[in-house]
């Protein structure tokens, strides 16, 4: 039931409601037009929920995601890869995708995922998450059920090596969300910096983001050349490389591509005239060819490693009396570019400046570079003596000897024989987290980091003559210059802190319209910036160094972390002013977003939390969430529209897919289903009655509230009437939902079986409990709530051979779940009830995903468990129905609701929700086919999915599958357990009505 | 400097200050020579030639001392104006070092 619940939730449609892309959306504005949590209240902000990573302990991890919103899901990539999808409630687990990569390390980064709604919604994936990962693959997934994607690539994964001809391990590592613009995600790549001549292609590539058929590359190596390299040929190796994010007008067909420099990075007499035109730029590409319609550079044979990092932030700007489409692009050097983008001509004045002259053997300078005068530049002051710095005289002399001993003359200062120093340094600035605008009030808010680096080439002298020697931190080799390698590192002293004066962080307000800088102040305090990496507890006004970006909200406020001080701020745009603080269990060097939950109408803000190696060492990885006290919060908004209103989907037939020889023992290929009933409200616990002539089936339906009896000539009756609800409080019982296009509440039961006596048993889950027909007809109550209270609703249910009872009891049923008054206990569980009532053997925090579905092994070792959309679970039974040694056992498609096995031990699951397909899985977790229900397609539009199984006919062998509006069966070749039933009331009377609880 | 300290001499602190004044004395030269500011050689020499009263147990070297921490102070006021921490770096150190000669034990210790 699960599934179907959520994917048909009522969804008010505000903006705002989701975050569907890594920066709000394509403009990449980094702004929520939500004003629920404003100036006035955000001081009453606290922690709603945290979803804790699983790490290492004492490991480090580069965390730097900004979480995607979509419905009622929260979606995360981890650093290797994996997803989870939290609930936006609660941040409780819905499903996880396993991505097994080929390669990945500990520092590696997932900076954020793409989301995607398939077009004409098709039965795989109609909405999905695209993902690049570090392992050189573009991979899509379902976003309901972490399911990846079989009509995407090879089942689910495009391979980026290919066209790149060889490429070294870990040399390829894709780290920032796809970009989507009409109908394809656009990917950059993910070199090493310095490193080697050899390294791979900076080519940018688009895909179908449906099919992930490839659509065009843009290698500027090969101008003109859209499609793949011919066999036996590459992309250009060794190109800029576009690391960062993207962004995109989906009206003008352009997507925004920063990009970095070629290797090495401090020299560049070898560079390629394609690659000295578009290194460290912006460029403009068309979303149709991949052909590049403009560009501008923001820094001319870059020698200091100043790759454009920051992602393209795309507002419209009066000039003139005239709106123009705008493009703003953020730099490392603390420049902030204003451009058309249509053209990318400046739109603020942009002044080629002279600057030293010099650099490496035999390389040269650009006598010129572009500054943007006509905008306020984070760049800090030029470096005098004077500002040599340090806790004591001692490190400030050290710093004043080097500064002297170096050759310094800005940020421009070009490498020289002996030291160089420049700043800003290597890390900005501004980088990939860019700015944050306010489209409404055209102001920007820039958070900037300003520390000189410290440079010099060293000989291979240094290392003992060996070219090949491994370099330690900070040396890099810089293979086709004159130099074996180079020392770069932030200008600190051997106490570790910074050769420059305070602040290194600032926090700043620009009017886009005057230019006119509002306001600028110090930003993060000294905390954790002790010396020797030492964490003082010392909140002095430092200005942090900081990495990730900001968030903007339409109510006046700035969201933002980044800095080593561990805090999570918000701040008034208008003023500067600090309205709120909270500190982190370690660093957040990502960007917050925000959501508005349609379930319970609370605003959320999200921060990933963890830093990298960079920071303090991580005390705890967490994903955080924020909302004013649900108190606070008035109730959902108003005027919901209903999901999945457009058109039926296209009518598919039946289908069998086989995906292992053996599928054919189980079904004939040429099986077709029998419609047994249809035009029902939502089915669910199907379960056999054999008796002494053909034997019946009964169903239970979640609108109706009632189990019917199918007979073998296919009559409907009702066998028991009020069945998962006997109270009258439908304010607040039951799940709202959709079906087909009637908009429905469930409250009926959800399961059906038969106890070790042969009497049926169901599962009352508005009521809460467990219920048994006895013989006579009455009915009794065989489980409830521990401590007199209920359970939040009994969904599925498996009896053992001794009678005991093993149950799923989530809180989905209810209407807002968690949050539902009905709700009596505060967690989800599995409960195990025998002769000694029902124990609780499995929370569904362990479980890792909302319990759902269940089923036992034949030979009742194992139990089976549906652990939220896509994932299937099995775990040991042990003594007293304890349970232990849980294990994923099977992923992806057609998990997500009711669970049977055969007597073989094969697996039987359902999707819930969407089209109706139900897998079939070896006891030794090997997928071996699917079974695809029909989709109805056509108006009046019909919901045809499947929400549970039943094994069934006079040898077991029939498979009966409830699908929402319709009841089908179809022939097996292997047989399923079969209940024993002595006898079973005729027609049990109808339950007198009785008051709500 | 004598080779014995002086009875009751803050002969510990002088050794202190001996080994600063030779660190800031020796990296101050360097940065003379490289065209940077003279306050560190001066600072350093100071510095030693305080430790060697202290040593004898004479209170010349806490004046001397002193004469030191405003010399820096004027020093840091020309060079960085009320910046408060590019003082805090530059009179930091010294400033609580100075706090020694506040102990009573100490200054007894000084003719």
């Amino acid at each position: 039931m699960l599934a179907l619940a959520a994917q048909l939730l009522l969804v008010a449609d505000l903006s705002g409601v989701d975050w569907p892309a890594y920066a709000g959306d394509a403009a990449a504005l980094h702004f929520t037009p939500l004003d629920q949590i404003n100036p006035a209240n955000v001081s009453r902000l606290q922690r709603a929920w945290s979803y804790h990573i699983e790490w290492p302990a004492g490991r480090n991890a580069a965390i730097e995601v900004t979480p995607l919103k979509v419905d009622d899901l929260v979606y995360v990539c981890l650093p290797q890869n994996d997803i989870v999808a939290l609930d936006s409630d609660t941040g409780v687990v819905r499903w996880k995708y396993s991505a097994h990569l080929r390669s990945w390390s500990e520092s590696s980064v997932c900076r954020g995922l793409a989301y995607y709604e398939a077009p004409g919604a098709p039965a795989d994936c109609p909405t999905r998450l695209l993902m690049a990962s570090v392992d050189a693959t573009l991979r899509a997934v379902d976003a309901r059920t972490g399911a990846a994607c079989r009509s995407f690539g090879v089942n689910g994964v495009v391979d980026l090596l290919t066209g790149l001809g060889p490429v070294k391990h870990g040399a390829y590592t894709p780290t920032s969300a796809p970009t989507i613009i009409r109908g394809l995600a656009v990917v950059g790549s993910g070199v090493p910096d310095n490193g080697e001549l050899q390294n791979p292609s900076g080519v940018v590539r688009a895909y179908d983001a449906v099919t992930g058929k490839f659509a065009w590359a843009w290698d500027l190596g090969r101008p003109g050349q859209h499609g793949e390299p011919p066999p036996g040929e590459h992309y250009t190796r060794n190109t800029p490389n576009a690391w960062s994010l993207f962004s995109a007008d989906e009206a003008l067909g352009l997507v925004y591509v920063p990009t970095g420099n070629s290797n090495p990075d401090y020299y560049g007499a070898q560079r390629t005239r394609e690659s000295e035109k578009y290194s460290s730029s912006i460029v403009a590409l068309e979303a149709a060819t991949g052909e590049v319609r403009w560009s501008f550079q923001t820094v001319h044979h870059d020698l200091w490693d100043f790759d454009a990092g920051a992602q393209p932030v795309l507002v419209d700007v009066p000039v003139a009396g005239q709106t123009v489409p705008a493009v703003i692009q953020a730099t490392k050097t603390g420049q902030v570019f204003v451009l058309d983008r249509r053209d990318g001509h400046p739109l603020t004045e942009v002044t080629e400046r002279p600057v030293p002259q010099g650099g490496g053997k035999g390389d040269w300078t650009a006598k010129t570079q572009p500054f943007s005068t006509g905008m306020p530049a984070f760049t800090g002051p030029d470096l005098t003596e004077a500002d040599m710095w340090g806790l004591t005289p001692l490190d400030s002399l050290w710093c004043r000897i080097k500064i002297r001993e170096a050759r310094y003359e800005g940020a421009f200062t070009p490498p020289a024989a002996g030291s160089w120093i420049y700043s800003p340094g290597f890390l900005g600035g501004i980088d990939w987290g860019s700015v944050a605008v306010n489209p409404e009030s055209a102001v920007m808010l820039v958070n900037s980091f300003v520390m000189a680096s410290r440079n010099r080439f060293v000989p291979a002298a240094e290392f003992g003559g060996d070219p090949n020697a491994k370099l330690p931190f900070p040396y890099f080799h810089q293979e086709g210059s004159p130099y074996f390698a180079v020392f770069t590192a932030l200008f600190r002293s051997p106490l570790g802190m910074p050769c420059q004066r305070p602040p290194y962080g600032m926090l700043s307000a620009v009017d886009i319209k005057s230019h006119r800088l509002l306001w600028t102040r110090p930003f993060g305090t000294s905390r954790n910036a002790g010396p020797l990496r030492l964490q003082l507890p010392l909140d002095l006004p430092m200005g942090s160094p900081n990495i990730g970006g900001s968030l903007v909200t339409r109510s006046g406020l700035g969201f933002v972390s980044a800095t080593l001080d561990q805090y999570f701020r918000a701040i008034d745009v208008k003023t500067g002013a600090q309205l709120w603080q909270t500190q982190l269990a370690s660093a957040a060097f990502a960007t917050p977003m925000s959501y508005l939950s349609a379930r319970t109408g609370r605003q959320f803000v999200v921060i990933a939390v963890g830093g990298n190696s960079i920071s303090s060492r991580a005390h705890g990885l967490s994903i955080d969430a924020f909302a004013l006290p649900s108190s606070e919060v008035k109730a959902p908004p108003q005027n919901p529209s209903m999901r999945g209103d457009g058109p039926a989907p296209a009518p598919q037939p039946f289908s069998l897919t086989t995906e292992d020889p053996s599928f054919d023992s189980i079904i004939a290929a040429d099986a077709q289903p029998e419609l047994l009933g249809d035009r029902f409200g939502i089915t669910e616990g199907p379960v056999w009655v054999p008796d002494a002539h053909d034997g019946f089936l009964l169903v239970s339906d979640l609108t109706a509230n009632v189990i019917y009896k199918i007979a073998p000539d296919h009559t409907v009756s009702v066998f028991l009437d009020r069945a998962g609800y006997s109270g009258s409080d439908i304010d607040h019982a039951g799940t709202q939902s959709r079906s087909g296009r009637v908009h429905v509440l469930m409250i009926g039961p959800s399961c059906t079986a038969f106890d070790a006596a042969g009497r049926l048993l169901w599962c009352a889950g508005n009521d809460g409990n467990i219920m048994r027909l006895e013989k006579d007809g009455r009915r009794s109550v065989v489980a409830t709530g521990p401590a007199g209270k209920r359970f939040n609703g009994p969904n599925d249910l498996v009896v053992t051979h001794s009678g005991a009872l093993f149950f799923t009891d989530p809180d989905f049923g209810l209407r807002d779940g968690a949050r539902s008054p009905l709700k009596q206990l505060d967690f989800a569980a599995v409960w195990y009830a025998d002769q000694g009532g029902p124990r609780k053997v499995l929370d569904a925090r362990e479980l890792g995903g909302t319990p759902d579905g269940i089923a036992i092994s034949p030979d009742e070792r194992f139990l089976y468990l549906t652990a939220g959309p896509g994932r299937l679970k099995r775990y040991a039974i042990g003594p007293g129905g304890s349970l232990s040694e849980g294990t994923v056992f099977a992923e992806g498609t057609g998990i997500g609701d009711g669970i049977k096995v055969d007597r073989a031990g094969n697996v039987y699951s359902v999707s819930g929700g969407g089209p109706g397909v139900v897998r079939v899985t070896a006891p030794t977790g090997k997928l071996l086919g699917y079974i695809n229900l029909p989709v109805a397609g056509d108006e009046p539009k019909r919901q045809i999915c499947a929400s549970n199984l039943a094994f069934g006919g006079r040898d077991g062998r029939t498979l009966f599958i409830t699908a929402c509006q319709a009841v089908f069966r179809i022939q097996l070749r292997v047989a399923g357990p079969v209940a024993t039933v002595a006898s079973l009331p005729a027609t049990p009377p109808p339950r007198a009505a009785s008051p709500g609880p | 400097m004598a080779s014995r300290p002086a009875r009751s001499s803050p002969w510990i602190f002088a050794i202190v200050l001996l080994l600063l004044g030779i660190v800031l004395a020796g990296g101050g030269i360097q940065l003379l020579l490289l065209g940077g500011s003279h306050y560190y050689v001066l600072t350093g020499v100071a510095l030693i030639a305080s430790a060697a009263l202290l040593w004898s147990g004479r209170r010349a070297g806490m004046w001397l001392y002193v004469l030191i921490l405003a010399y820096t102070l004027i020093w840091s006021l020309v060079e960085v104006g009320l910046d408060g921490w590019s003082l805090a770096s530059r009179l930091g150190l010294l400033v609580v070092l100075g706090l020694y000669f506040l102990l009573p034990h100490t200054r007894r210790g000084l003719a």
